[in-house]
């Protein structure tokens, strides 16, 4: 009865209580309207939209709750008491923080997102113990591919989506706080034009917040010229949601990192047999020769007459008994590195007013004895908000100190043999370390002709020293114009001075060549770069838009100079003086200018949230092109549907979000030297009867076609997230054509030029990548999650800009040889070289090729070009020679993939990263020798014991005599050890090998102790690269001896070996 | 609106201006420009490691049957070099370079407005160093692209051309610098002719040599030498061309700057460091011990360790004992007082042994034998000054008067089939060292051109002109098999020419 009396009253109340609410809704920060903020009844579908001024006016019931919301604010719940009413709004700070992602010069929430972005936030991060910010996303991202470096303050090498330019490396973009970062040059070179080192290595890992790596062009085309290679957003820590509280951060670390493999090779005992097998096997080939010994070729059934066998009589072994010695230079030359890393922040402050401050100090010791790095960082950012909250300051100093030394590892250095590396493996283990005063001449006999050092006296000796300082100041202002208007102004300048310095004393080879050779380069990089823009944001009813332009404006000053000596009376004064040599080179002075200039528009937009639309235009000018090709247009267009926001998913209980996206556009680059365009003359000098006279020649031919590199880029991507966002997954797959690329053609030298930079052809990049995370378990005390990333990729090279059938590569080793071509129709950088098939067993099977060389012990190489005389028919002698070539390998990964898997158990916390990679041939330099068995250096054990053997045998007392039981000729896999082998060093698929790996790159344990007052203390201890499973006999699959380079990729030449390392720090939260 | 202003305002950002180079296009206006260009095409004679400078000198001396050079000539005593080779491309390279650069001074110098007998001289060295590359390169490579144009941007490689194309070309390069090169140290209009600058007498050497190896070569070629046998394209009779040589060694002999020196001490003397540019040398490479001035000739070939040449790896090139047993006569005064007697480095002492075609070794300190060297090194390029690798004053002799001499005396007997035509010149080179004079009555033809090539062989060993006499006079297989032994020494009618280098053809849709 009651309820009845209710039910029918409640109508009445209705419309008795019933009236017309309006009022103004503000921006708490600005106190500016907010247009376009959403109205409801709490409970209702009654609603209404602010207007331009903020106003609304809505028909509510008294004690009813309206709600207001609107993006990115928090909501607003407030009770009707009075007609009118004005609400005011906060920006939501968690809710910013979870779901936003840069694009690039803004935020955007991720929801609305329509590109392929891929975020890691620090807390990823910081289960990734590491040196540098690239090995951070090592393994996180689908289809970013990294390459470790071991080297103390060495390069990473970094690849998104595969390679497609040549010139530009594989290196994306790096905009750090929104402002793109140069490579910090490394000052060295005899053109002392410097070579970019590691492109953010004055960036301390610790100081970063989250990164972002935009992958397809809708992403990239906002940086248009340079976001070919992907862009990759790194946003710094910062102190705007303290609240007002302050808090330091201590992170205190050790690591100790050891070579994870050492190559098995030759003991002294065993180096001494394989000298004398060699004298033994010329021996044998010698006196088995038809054409030397016609009928009378030793066959086993004659007397080893020496009146018979000329050969005999002169005939002895080098090492008729043993010296005794026995060193292994890998454990002389390589060392267990401990390394430390310090690193102090505070931050502090309220939505008004914040600081961060950090200083990190590391000291890395490499696992090449002499060879170590100190870095030390600071990062300072604050914000301030004035005006009535109407402007907002940012200003932050980025300062980097980088100090370390390279020893002779000779990373881009022509002579990679003379590194420490190859000679730590080649070095025979029958000589011992120098004595005071002895230089390695030494050595000199029994390397007649080789280029030889000792890898102890490089690395203990040779200096190379790096320096270089790095500061990054800019200076942000963002000006609320309107509440849809925001002005923003940047300005940054970027100072770089880098110093390299290297002494050969005159115990190495190299610098008894020279006397001593010491030179000084010193590398000075200033950069200025301004960047203003007005964005505009604004709802209408169901039409959300988001737009913004942008101009902006760098200038690069590069200068420097290079300086080198030889002649010094002593090594005391090393590299410091230049007055004591008797040779000063002449200096070589480079001072070098370019700019950019571009203009960005760029439109989002989307209806109710389901739709979007975004649509990208930039322009970019720059120096270094021809005169009428500087500038050029990169525009993109992306679609995104969200349909689980359609009504047919809405309810679903299993899909909770179903995201298809859809995106085209343009990218460019222009990674190459300023004046690349113009014909220069340049100054050299000769002269006659010792005058000195200064002439010219011309060094550069003009190119008035040099235009810019351009990918268009094609991708259509989904994101699925079920049951209550446990199980998100994102597949992309990508279509990427790049035509103009830059490159540093080879020209016919018969020019009077060899090589040109110019626009030299195109390349497709097509994949899919696929990415899963998923949350397994979640209960109070325990949690697992698991991510995975899976990415293929496939490259090809579609065609040249000549009417040439393939380019060369650069060439690699001591034979100069030529292993990597570029030809149009098939992956980039592919191997060409040589058939084999097994080793020679006799003279018989060696005549019978008709091949010029073929001698019983040697490569068979297949001769699959027969060459001809002028009537076409075939010649007598057959060579090998780059007709017989085939491809023999292809560097380019079938696919590359990453699972971590997370647990937690309490305060307890343990990560566990495993990467891997399927395919991608490596061509393996060292090899020629390790496996070559061709001079009188150290080779791989496995390889002298499955060698081409002669049937002869020695006793005690220097006695040969024929035995078949010791030879071993047909059947083996390497070439005989001989004093006079034949070509072998020339390219062949001996050198290739498979890098397919999996590695257990990094376990991470962790256990965080919470302390009153809030602060935390947290112990963790880290391994990296614990195990690796591999087919690959060289140091590391992981090669990185040219990571820049993209023409040399797969090329392991002296590469810093594999590491493994372990380490143990606190981190103390107050 | 504010990004146009903001480009319009910023439009020098996109201007370059090279500010440590010239362009060529403000280059070439007036008579130092001239001069400096012609200096730049000098320089480029030693400015890379594979002409003058180094590689294509242990090229030339591998590929010979003069004895070793690097272990990465190995293709080159063994007769099978492919396109492939290290050592090709920068000779190629670096060969093509000094042409570009002769090239466009020989395009653009007319135009200035300079002296006129200055601009001919100009004009005229430039075309004498592009004669003397495309003379290396048909030599070495045979047909090869024929450039004699500014290359224009854009433009592709040209195919090859037949050798009696390019030496067209060379003949009357060295025919206009013959009259146009001036004197040596000759001064005109108050000019001077650096010493050093190809002379006029330089350029009737060198087309002596053009000449007496078309002539020589062809001869061979109608003998059967397959080698050889591009040389059957040239029309004239092969005395046509013995003759031109004949006439142009004359003029050279006859210009009067140079001489013969007078006795053995001067003969020893005209291969010291601080000796280049004697009376007997026609054209030289110049060393010198000003920065970046110096030739790594000293180091090339002279002993490491023993203060005989700059620091570090040297000695690569070395005489083999079978040459010096077979090919020459060791007893010569010029072999004798030309080659390194004795040495010591850091730890040994060597003498030669008394064969002439080794060294005894002893440990220094104990005078104990430590086995002996099986090779001899030359002394002709000894520096005991030179600092380091590339710092040595030795010049390289590219021609020099003795070989105008024995070039003469060949193309006489030849033209006469007469040996005893070739006596005075060749008694000329013995006399002035002290030796007896070569007896030459009666002998055949055939072993007066291996008597000849002994001559040549004592007097010019290890001077780069030994692999072009062994394939002219078509008997490289056999020299070589001498040395080398029958497998390695081995050569074929394709080792006449060095492979075109990978480099080129791969770059060059007109070569295959």
């Amino acid at each position: 009865m009651k309820y009845i009396f209710l039910f029918l009253l409640l109508p009445i109340t209705l419309i008795a209580q019933n009236m017309t609410v309006s009022g103004t809704v503000f921006d708490q920060e600005t106190k500016q309207p907010l247009p376009g903020v959403a109205v409801y009844v709490d409970g209702s579908n009654v609603g209404a939209v602010t207007d331009f001024d903020g106003n609304f006016s809505i028909t509510a019931e008294k004690g009813k709750t309206l709600v207001f919301t609107f993006i990115g604010m928090e909501t607003v719940k407030q009770t009707v008491e009075s007609a009118s009413m004005d609400v005011y709004m906060q920006a939501d700070m968690t809710q910013l923080d979870e779901v936003t992602v840069s694009v690039g010069y803004f935020d955007v929430s991720k929801k609305d997102l329509s590109g392929s972005i891929a975020q890691v936030t620090s807390k990823e991060l910081e289960k990734n113990r590491s040196n540098s910010v690239e090995q951070l996303l090592q393994g996180q991202v689908a289809g970013v591919v990294i390459t470790d470096s071991s080297e103390p303050g060495g390069g990473t090498g970094i690849s998104i989506r595969g390679t497609n330019s040549i010139l530009g490396g594989t290196q994306p973009l790096y905009v750090v706080d929104g402002i793109p970062i140069d490579p910090l040059s490394d000052a060295e070179g005899n053109a002392g034009g410097g070579q970019s080192q590691n492109s953010i290595s004055n960036i301390n890992p610790n100081d970063i917040d989250k990164i972002e790596v935009l992958k397809d062009a809708a992403a990239t085309a906002v940086y248009g010229a340079r976001g070919a290679n992907g862009v990759v957003i790194i946003t710094t820590k910062s102190a705007s949601d303290q609240g007002g509280k302050d808090s330091f951060t201590v992170n205190a670390e050790t690591k100790i990192t050891e070579v994870a493999n050492f190559i098995d090779v030759l003991d002294g005992p065993t180096f001494e047999t394989y000298m004398n097998q060699r004298a033994i096997n010329k021996l044998f080939i010698d006196i088995s020769d038809p054409s030397l010994y016609g009928a009378n070729a030793f066959d086993g059934s004659q007397a080893l007459d020496p009146t018979v066998y000329s050969e005999l009589s002169s005939f002895s072994v080098p090492y008729p008994t043993s010296t005794g010695v026995d060193n292994n230079w890998q454990k002389l030359t390589y060392q267990n590195a401990i390394s430390s890393d310090v690193n102090i922040s505070y931050r502090g402050g309220n939505a008004q007013n914040s600081v961060f401050t950090s200083l990190g100090i590391q000291n890395q010791e490499g696992v090449i004895l002499n060879t170590d790095n100190k870095r030390i960082t600071s990062n300072t950012n604050f914000r301030k908000k004035a005006f009535n909250n109407k402007v907002d300051i940012f200003m932050r100093t980025l300062l980097a100190y980088n100090d370390g030394n390279a020893s002779s590892v000779a990373n881009g250095q022509i002579f990679q043999q003379r590194g420490v590396v190859s000679q730590a493996l080649q070095f025979q283990p029958i000589f011992s370390l120098l004595e005071p005063g002895q230089d390695d001449d030494i050595y000199a006999e029994l390397n007649e002709g080789n280029v030889i050092s000792n890898p102890y006296t490089l690395a203990k000796y040779v200096q190379d020293h790096k320096k270089s300082v790095n500061l990054n100041q800019s200076i942000g202002v963002f000006i609320k114009l309107t509440p849809k208007v925001t002005w923003t102004l940047k300005g940054a300048y970027n100072y770089q001075k880098s110093n390299r310095d290297t002494y050969y004393p005159t115990n190495t080879t190299r610098g008894r060549r020279n006397n001593g050779e010491a030179t000084q380069a010193y590398l000075e990089n200033k950069k200025i770069y301004g960047e203003t823009s007005f964005r505009y944001k604004n709802n209408f009813g169901k039409h959300r838009i988001d737009a913004i332009v942008v101009g902006t404006v760098e200038k690069n000053n590069i200068r420097a100079l290079y300086n080198k000596a030889f002649g010094y009376g002593s090594d005391v004064t090393s590299y410091y003086t230049f007055e004591s040599a008797s040779d000063v080179l002449v200096p070589i002075a480079q001072f070098r200018d370019f700019g950019l200039l571009s203009g960005l528009a760029r439109v989002g937009y989307n209806y109710k949230r389901k739709y979007y639309v975004d649509i990208n235009a930039r322009i970019d000018a720059s120096s270094k092109f021809a005169t009428n090709n500087k500038s050029a247009i990169f525009p993109s267009v992306a679609l995104a549907w969200a349909a689980s926001e359609e009504d047919f998913l809405r309810d679903s209980d299993i899909i909770s979000n179903l995201r298809l996206r859809a995106s085209y556009g343009k990218t460019g680059s222009n990674p190459i030297a300023p004046y690349q365009s113009l014909a220069l003359m340049t100054p050299i000098r000769y002269n006659f009867d010792d005058n000195l006279v200064t002439g010219y020649y011309e060094s550069n031919l003009a190119n008035d076609d040099l235009t810019w590199e351009t990918t268009e880029q094609f991708n259509a991507g989904l994101d699925l997230s079920v049951l209550d966002g446990k199980i998100n997954m994102t597949v992309d797959a990508y279509h990427k054509k790049t035509y103009d690329l830059l490159q540093n053609v080879n020209l016919p030298a018969s020019n009077g030029y060899y090589s040109i930079v110019d626009n030299f052809g195109e390349i497709e990049n097509k994949g899919i990548e696929f990415s899963l995370n998923a949350a397994v378990l979640n209960t109070a005390d325990f949690g697992w999650n698991t991510s995975a990333n899976i990415a293929f990729n496939r490259n090809e090279l579609v065609q040249l800009n000549s009417n040439l059938d393939f380019q060369l590569g650069p060439s690699v080793g001591f034979s100069q040889a030529y292993p990597a071509v570029f030809m149009a129709g098939k992956p980039l950088g592919i191997f060409w070289g040589a058939q084999t098939d097994g080793i020679y067993a006799d003279w018989a099977e060696a005549n019978a090729s008709g091949i010029d060389e073929a001698v019983p012990g040697e490569i068979k190489y297949v001769n699959n070009h027969v060459d001809v005389d002028a009537n076409g028919n075939p010649l007598p002698n057959q060579q090998i020679n780059f007709d017989d070539y085939v491809q023999i390998g292809d560097p380019n990964p079938d696919f590359t993939a990453a699972i971590t898997n997370n647990f937690s158990y309490k305060n307890w916390n343990m990560s566990i990263l495993l990467t891997g990679q399927k395919g991608g041939d490596l061509f393996w330099v060292d090899s020629w020798q390790m496996n070559g068995l061709q001079k009188a250096t150290n080779v791989k054990t496995a390889a002298f014991e499955d060698s081409w053997i002669a049937p002869l045998s020695m006793d005690a007392n220097g006695v040969l005599a024929y035995n078949p039981s010791v030879g071993s000729t047909t059947g083996v896999s390497h070439p005989a050890p001989t004093t006079d082998p034949g070509s072998r060093a020339i390219v062949s698929d001996r050198q290739i090998f498979d890098g397919s790996f999996i590695k257990l790159k990094n376990i991470n344990i962790s256990y965080t102790l919470n302390l009153k007052n809030s602060s935390s203390l947290k112990l963790f201890a880290a391994a990296n690269n614990l195990f690796v499973w591999t087919k690959y006999p060289g140091y590391d699959p992981e090669v990185q001896s040219y990571n820049k380079d993209p023409r040399r990729r797969g090329i392991d030449f002296g590469s810093y070996p594999g590491t493994r390392r372990f380490s143990l720090g606190l981190r103390f939260n107050y | 609106m504010i990004t146009m202003a903001f480009f319009t305002a910023c439009d020098d950002i996109l201007e370059e201006n090279p500010v440590v180079q010239l362009s060529t296009e403000q280059f070439y206006q007036t008579e130092t420009d001239a001069l400096a260009g012609l200096t730049g095409a000098y320089a480029q004679l030693k400015d890379g490691v594979g002409y003058y400078r180094q590689q294509f000198l242990s090229n030339l001396h591998a590929a010979s049957d003069q004895g070793n050079s690097s272990w990465k000539h190995g293709n080159f005593r063994k007769g099978t070099i492919v396109s492939t080779d290290q050592n090709l491309r920068n000779p190629w390279n670096e060969m093509y370079r000094g042409i570009r650069d002769a090239n466009n001074i020989i395009a653009q110098v007319p135009a200035i407005n300079m002296d006129e007998t200055l601009k001919a001289r100009v004009l005229g060295e430039a075309k004498f160093l592009r004669g003397l590359h495309y003379f290396n390169l048909v030599r070495c490579f045979g047909e090869v692209p024929l450039r004699t144009s500014p290359v224009q941007p854009g433009e592709g490689g040209l195919t090859v051309s037949p050798i009696t194309e390019v030496y067209q070309v060379i003949i009357d390069d060295l025919m206009a610098a013959s009259q146009d090169c001036w004197g040596f140290g000759e001064t005109k209009n108050g000019f001077t002719n650096d010493i050093g600058r190809a002379t006029n007498a330089a350029a009737h050497a060198l087309l002596s040599k053009v000449y007496l190896r078309i002539a020589s070569a062809k001869r061979t070629a109608q003998s059967g030498i397959e080698g050889n046998a591009k040389f059957l394209e040239f029309t004239e009779t092969t005395a046509f061309y013995y003759q031109k040589a004949k006439d142009h060694a004359d003029a050279a002999i006859n210009q009067g700057d140079y001489a013969l020196v007078g006795d053995l001490d001067s003969w020893v003397n005209i291969f010291s460091p601080t000796n280049g540019n004697s009376t007997e040398m026609l054209f030289d490479i110049q060393g010198s011990s000003l920065t970046e001035q110096g030739t790594a000739v000293s180091n090339l070939f002279s002993p490491r360790g023993a203060g005989l040449s700059g620091g570090g790896w040297g000695g690569t090139n070395k005489l083999h004992p079978k040459f010096i047993n077979f090919n020459i006569d060791k007893n010569d005064p010029r072999f004798q007082n030309s080659i390194v007697r004795a040495y010591q480095d850091a730890s040994k002492s060597y003498v030669l042994n008394n064969n002439s075609n080794g060294y005894v070794r002893s440990i220094t300190e104990t005078g104990a034998a430590n086995g002996n060297l099986n090779m001899v090194y030359t002394a002709k390029y000894v520096d005991s000054n030179a600092t380091t690798e590339y710092t040595s004053e030795q010049n390289w002799h590219v021609i020099r008067l003795a070989d105008v001499y024995l070039m003469r005396a060949e193309a006489m007997a030849e033209l006469s089939q007469n040996p005893v035509e070739a006596v005075d010149d060749i008694n000329a080179l013995r006399q002035r060292v002290g030796a007896a004079d070569l007896d030459l009555i009666g002998m055949s033809m055939d072993d007066f051109r291996t008597a000849l090539l002994r001559e040549r062989g004592v007097e010019l060993y290890m001077e780069g002109h030994r692999f072009f006499d062994l394939t002219r006079m078509g008997v490289y297989n056999e020299y070589c098999k001498t040395v080398h032994g029958n497998n390695f020494g081995a050569r074929q009618a394709a080792d006449y020419f060095w492979p075109i280098p990978l480099t080129e053809t791969s770059a060059n849709d007109n070569i295959d």
